[in-house]
């Protein structure tokens, strides 16, 4: 559930909300381009965060995040439009594809109009395609699609969750040392153990029930090994 | 010779059948059971309905040329309140009033303090007892060019030393500005530029109209 702060709390209370987008690219620094960059959907600079957010007006949108229940990840769509082809132009000149992309929502005061709290990140993902569009005569639209940075929770890598591999992170860390044999183990729920068990129906030659260490030994102590 | 921008409103035009000055307001009402949710999502911008008078064919083609320039929103030119130029006792412009501390008073002032909640104003440098009515305009350039326009809220008097200590603007002042601020109160300008396909051409036979478009304030440098 989203922690949100006290002040956040007491803005939405109030009902009187005035809500406004930050976005922010992290474009490559030092020779390769401009640095972190950011707009927000209002007029006139406001810098949190460490980032000076530009105002964009009603130039800038962001399509809405939905929940999915098939276990894919939606993206999220920026649209930058009624800017000039020129200075459209300048954002292909940086090193974007891939960068960082966090969407905030920043509450107002209605009072003063000053932020109540750090903007709320509620989208943060990696600059994927652009698009430039433009008719004759008429102003620029740049439309960003943005990835989810959870897609890479969806990649598939070589390492698997097994004894070598946690060796290979830490030497001493002997926390799956068991789980090559954890699916061959028979466990007989409510009967006697079989003869045998533990040896004739498993080729694990490493320490024998009692001898494990952690949960596994506790595990193996408590369904069948010790009867 | 090189048109400069911000343009002026031509010089010879005889004046507006329409020009209403207002903000841009985007709030949106969700009745709840707990009570209303309000949704402030705009920006407060101005934006400026105008119609010009019935002008000759002549002038009809020249007016027609200003707006070229405009190029429809690329460009900004510099618009008032015609309804509201000045304040209500001087309706035709600030010629021989004397600032409380002396010297003439042109509607030039100074906003020595904004309040802490960005649309209360303390100004100096007026007559002793002169009133500012709610709905005048009050403009200063801030962050280099960069035009901020901000309307009276309610009407106050200033004390013997030309001094008023609070009085409500909107929209909200924002950011950039540096106090003491030098501002102007006759006919404080407001940067403008075109709504992007707004403007319209009612014509009459023998080539006369006028002009209907909207403009929209922009804070850009």
């Amino acid at each position: 559930m989203k922690n949100l702060s006290s002040a956040w709390i007491a803005a939405l209370n109030a009902r009187q909300i005035v809500p406004r987008l930050f976005v922010m690219l992290g474009l490559a620094e030092g020779p390769y381009g401009s640095g972190p960059y950011g707009f927000w959907t209002d007029i006139g600079e406001v810098t949190t965060g460490g980032i000076t957010y530009r105002g964009t007006g009603k130039s800038l949108s962001a399509s809405s995040t939905v929940g999915v229940g098939d276990l894919s990840i939606p993206g999220l769509q920026l649209t930058l439009s009624g800017i000039d082809t020129d200075v459209m132009d300048t954002f292909f000149q940086e090193d974007w594809h891939q960068k960082n992309v966090t969407v905030s929502i920043g509450l107002l005061s209605p009072a003063n109009r000053n932020l109540v709290d750090t903007p709320d990140v509620y989208f943060d993902g990696v600059l994927d395609t652009a698009t430039l569009s433009e008719k004759s005569g008429d102003k620029a639209t740049l439309s960003v699609n943005c990835e989810d940075s959870s897609v890479r929770m969806t990649r598939a890598f070589h390492n698997v969750r097994g004894d070598s591999d946690q060796r290979d992170r830490d030497p001493t860390d002997a926390f799956m040392k068991g789980v090559a044999v954890a699916h061959q183990k028979v466990i007989s729920w409510g009967q006697p153990t079989p003869p045998g068990f533990g040896s004739a129906q498993s080729s694990y030659s490493g320490p024998q029930h009692g001898q494990m260490g952690g949960i596994w030994g506790s595990i193996a102590n408590r369904v069948g090994g010790r009867g | 010779m090189a048109v400069t921008f911000p343009l002026s409103i031509p010089s010879w035009l005889k004046g507006w059948a329409r020009c209403e000055f207002d903000i841009d307001k985007n709030v949106e009402i969700a009745p709840t059971g707990g009570g209303d949710l309000a949704f402030d999502m705009g920006n407060d911008l101005w934006i400026v309905d105008y119609q010009t008078v019935r002008l000759q064919p002549d002038q009809v083609e020249d007016f027609r040329s200003w707006l070229k320039l405009l190029e429809d929103g690329l460009q900004t030119f510099w618009g008032y309140n015609v309804r509201r130029p000045y304040t209500k006792a001087y309706p035709n412009g600030f010629s021989g009033l004397t600032k409380a501390g002396g010297g003439a008073f042109t509607g030039s002032l100074s906003v020595t303090a904004v309040n802490s909640d960005n649309k209360t104003l303390s100004l100096g440098g007026l007559p002793a007892n002169f009133t500012v009515d709610a709905g005048t305009g009050i403009a200063w350039d801030y962050n280099g060019t960069a035009r901020a326009y901000h309307q009276f809220a309610e009407t106050q008097v200033s004390n013997s030393l030309g001094n008023i200590a609070a009085i409500e603007v909107r929209p909200f002042v924002r950011g950039g500005y540096s106090l003491p601020i030098s501002a102007n109160i006759s006919q404080a300008m407001a940067k403008l530029c075109l709504v992007p396909k707004s403007k319209s051409f009612a014509g009459e036979p023998r080539g006369a109209g006028s002009f209907s478009f909207q403009a929209m304030q922009t804070v850009s440098p």
